[in-house]
């Protein structure tokens, strides 16, 4: 029989046990509960469970397309593989070798080096600049081995026709890292802000290899891919004046040109064609960074000849001058001491206004700007774009340079030498530009390259933007027909045939330290027709030919070749037999 | 004996017996329920949790899914593109047999010769390629046209009487030939 104490002892061991179990257990509690509901930085710090940071998801950059739908640029996206050696057994190494090998399109002698390379923790596979495509990056995420494996994504710009219409386009800098989503020159950098998109963040827990394992409550927001754009451009046409400038080109020996086609009543581009020009894709291999350059809009020549329509209009407006008005070319005139000649230096008497215009007499522009006086002609001559930007969406336009009165460098004999395009700078854009006033009853259009910005099912459309009214309807139409009469009275041939445009040509020289006396010219021919309803203005322009010299001789067969493309292309009816319009055969041709 | 020397949690004793410790039924009860609801408490806590973190893992899979099919159409949209090139197009072209035109090649177009009629005032838009003023003729003079019409027939009428019944092929000049 137990006594007091036995039982007593017993009894406290056991209340000393519960006592103790029960400490343990609310101690457990206490420190899950500590764990999972209250912060620990030193966790997060400590790298061993991924840290609640935001990680970026890259978005797609948009597409460039052109009228008809068809892609100028897009995007792919391509990855890096790579393999951590250590983290596989020999087993799992020489089971995944014909694996991989038959996956990744490598020889098993390639593969198995890279599995064997420990010398870093991870192997790349093919070498840092080798890419594998979506598909294989997927099938390497579904093996059983996939934690050893680590994928890197990278974006790409495709360019499906290579050149094509590079200098309007741009590139993105792919080699640049820092830069690898900012496009340089052109669309890719006007529009850069659109077509990048936004990028998205995802914030969670991942686990030691990456993986997510938690995703924070909003902590997901997804990118948002670049917008699509839409150019006016048609890459048929765009081919075609690319053809027909490097055609140009090779035949004359010029270095260099451009052809320009412009829809005069809306303003939209519809070809830009340069030369020299390069594939956006090897944007790196080039001799130089001039060939990134957008000459249409960024590079400055004289104009020439092509100056004395709008000289002709601008005295038109200013009605110191009519259509049937004629004046005494003798062969020179002084304007603020400077003696200006015709290119023939002979004078021609009683001439008119269209046979200034048809043989391009140099006297004839000058006697009408001192006609208009030096207030008149700039302001006349400003309204017409030059001086200013033409506002098309394309990067690192160019102003032009032109000496107005009140600029200390100007003097009166430039408004003598600026009449007939000497001593100005302009772009060929603020040149087709103007033209297209001429052509659209006297209203000046800003050019325009993209004409939708599409952004998922929505949809922005461009409305086409007058600028400014130049010119009076009448004054356009009276010009208008004067050039077109100049063009069948001052030229050999049919320009082309079936139908009636309105041009002139331009042989412009080309200035050095010395003046202008060097044999080096720019040779041009703009027009725009066909009339009476203008589709299409087309410049183009050929510098320093070897072949050649007149702008008549050098760039009016490339004209030709692109008005015949374009009305057969848009299936414009002619607007005359072939016999109508005779050539004058005794025209001595500029 | 003195307090001081009793241990703690003594309990007297009634009698020199063993006492066995008396189980309470309702103390039993009570902390059996304790138990059970902290159990249940617990266990419901561990599910809500164990589910929202499976939700999450779910969500985010799905997620990572639709950032590889948005990789895969964007993929797709380049192969497109590439397919659908100028310079593809002309080595299919050149594979089956067509070459590529120069940009202005008059030698493989048919250019038709053809006079514009001078237009009255009244009809100033353009005609196209190849109509000729006949149909213009036609729809001028309705009624000079029947009445012709009804003469030719006439004539023809007048000549099938003065025909021979040996002469079976008409003649050139017969205005059958004409039709």
């Amino acid at each position: 029989m137990s006594t007091l104490p036995h039982a007593l002892g017993q009894d406290r061991r056991i209340i000393w046990l519960a006592i103790v179990c029960a400490g343990i257990g609310l101690l457990l509690v206490g420190r899950l509960a500590s764990w999972q509901l209250l912060p620990h930085p030193e966790v997060a710090a400590s790298g061993l469970v991924g840290s609640d940071r935001a990680n970026s998801i890259v978005p797609t950059r948009g597409s460039i397309l052109d009228v008809n739908g068809q892609y100028l640029a897009a995007s792919t996206v391509e990855y890096t593989i790579a393999v951590s050696p250590r983290l596989l057994s020999r087993d799992q190494k020489s089971k995944l070798l014909p694996v991989l090998s038959g996956m990744l399109g490598l020889p098993p002698e390639v593969i198995s080096k890279t599995l064997q390379s420990e010398d870093s923790e991870y192997a790349v596979f093919g070498g840092y600049g080798k890419r594998f495509s979506v598909w294989v990056a997927e099938q390497i995420e579904q093996l059983d081995e996939r934690n050893a494996f680590n994928t890197e994504i990278s974006s790409r710009r495709v360019y499906p026709d290579g050149g094509l219409a590079a200098a309007m386009l741009g590139f993105i800098p792919y080699l640049n890292p820092d830069l690898a989503q900012t496009g340089q020159y052109g669309i890719e950098q006007y529009y850069n802000d659109v077509l990048r998109g936004t990028k998205g963040t995802w914030r969670g827990i991942s686990d030691p290899w990456g993986n997510p394992v938690l995703m924070l409550l909003g902590g997901y927001v997804p990118a948002k891919d670049g917008a699509d754009l839409v150019l006016c451009v048609d890459r048929n046409v765009q081919y075609a004046a690319e053809a027909i400038l490097l055609e140009g080109i090779q035949e004359n020996r010029a270095t260099s040109g451009n052809i320009v086609v412009l829809d005069p009543k809306t303003g939209a581009v519809l070809a830009m064609a340069n030369y020299p020009s390069y594939d956006p894709a090897t944007y790196e291999q080039v001799k130089s960074a001039d060939y990134y350059i957008n000459s249409a809009i960024s590079s400055v020549y004289e104009p020439g000849s092509v100056f004395k329509p709008l000289t002709l209009a601008a005295a038109l407006e200013a009605r110191v001058i009519r259509p049937t008005d004629t004046y005494d070319d003798r062969g020179e005139i002084t304007v603020g001491q400077q003696r200006i000649m015709n290119s023939d230096r002979l004078p021609h008497g009683r001439t008119t206004m269209t046979e200034l215009l048809a043989y391009s007499r140099n006297v004839g522009a000058a006697y009408v700007a001192t006609l208009l006086g030096p207030a008149r002609f700039y302001e006349l001559i400003r309204r017409f774009g030059f001086g200013e930007i033409t506002g098309v969406d394309l990067a690192l336009e160019s102003t032009g340079s032109m000496r107005v009165p009140g600029n200390p460098y100007w003097h009166m004999s430039d408004l003598g030498t600026n009449s007939f395009g000497q001593g100005i700078a302009v772009t060929p854009l603020q040149v087709v530009a103007a033209y297209g006033a001429l052509a659209n009853d006297g209203v000046l259009m800003r050019p325009y390259v993209v004409s939708q910005v599409r952004e998922g099912t929505a949809v922005s459309r461009r409305a086409p933007f007058a600028t400014r009214r130049v010119i009076s309807s009448e004054v356009a139409q009276q010009i208008t027909e004067m050039m077109a009469n100049a063009v069948e009275l001052g030229t050999d041939r049919t320009l082309l045939p079936g139908y009636r445009i309105a041009g002139k040509s331009g042989t412009s020289g080309i200035p050095d330290v010395g003046g202008y006396g060097g044999r080096e010219v720019i040779a041009s021919f703009i027009g725009f027709g066909p009339l009476p309803n203008p589709r299409f203005v087309i410049l183009v322009k050929y510098d320093r030919p070897k072949e050649g010299y007149w702008g008549l001789d050098v760039a009016a067969p490339a004209f030709t070749k692109m008005g015949m493309f374009l009305v057969d292309y848009y299936g414009l009816p002619p607007t005359q037999s072939v016999a109508q319009a005779t050539p004058n055969p005794a025209a001595p041709g500029r | 004996m003195k307090r001081r020397m009793l241990p703690l949690f003594y309990v007297h004793p009634g009698t020199t017996r063993v006492r066995v410790p008396h189980v309470d039924g309702r103390s039993v009860a009570f902390f059996g329920l304790v138990l059970f609801v902290a159990a249940l408490a617990g266990g419901l806590y561990l599910r809500q949790a164990s589910d929202v973190a499976t939700l999450a893992h779910e969500i985010r899979e799905l997620q990572r899914q639709k950032e590889w099919v948005q990789r895969e159409i964007t993929v797709l949209r380049a192969e497109v593109a590439i397919a659908g090139s100028l310079r593809r197009t002309r080595e299919l072209g050149q594979h089956l047999g067509y070459t590529l035109l120069s940009a202005a090649d008059t030698t493989r177009q048919l250019r038709v010769q053809y006079q514009v009629e001078a237009m009255s005032s009244a009809q100033a838009t353009p005609t196209a390629m190849g109509v000729a003023s006949e149909p213009a003729g036609v729809l001028a003079a309705p009624a000079k046209g029947a009445s012709k019409l009804i003469e030719r027939l006439l004539t023809q009428f007048q000549e099938w009487l003065d025909t021979s019944v040996e002469q079976t092929s008409p003649t050139s000049s017969s205005p059958s030939a004409t039709w």
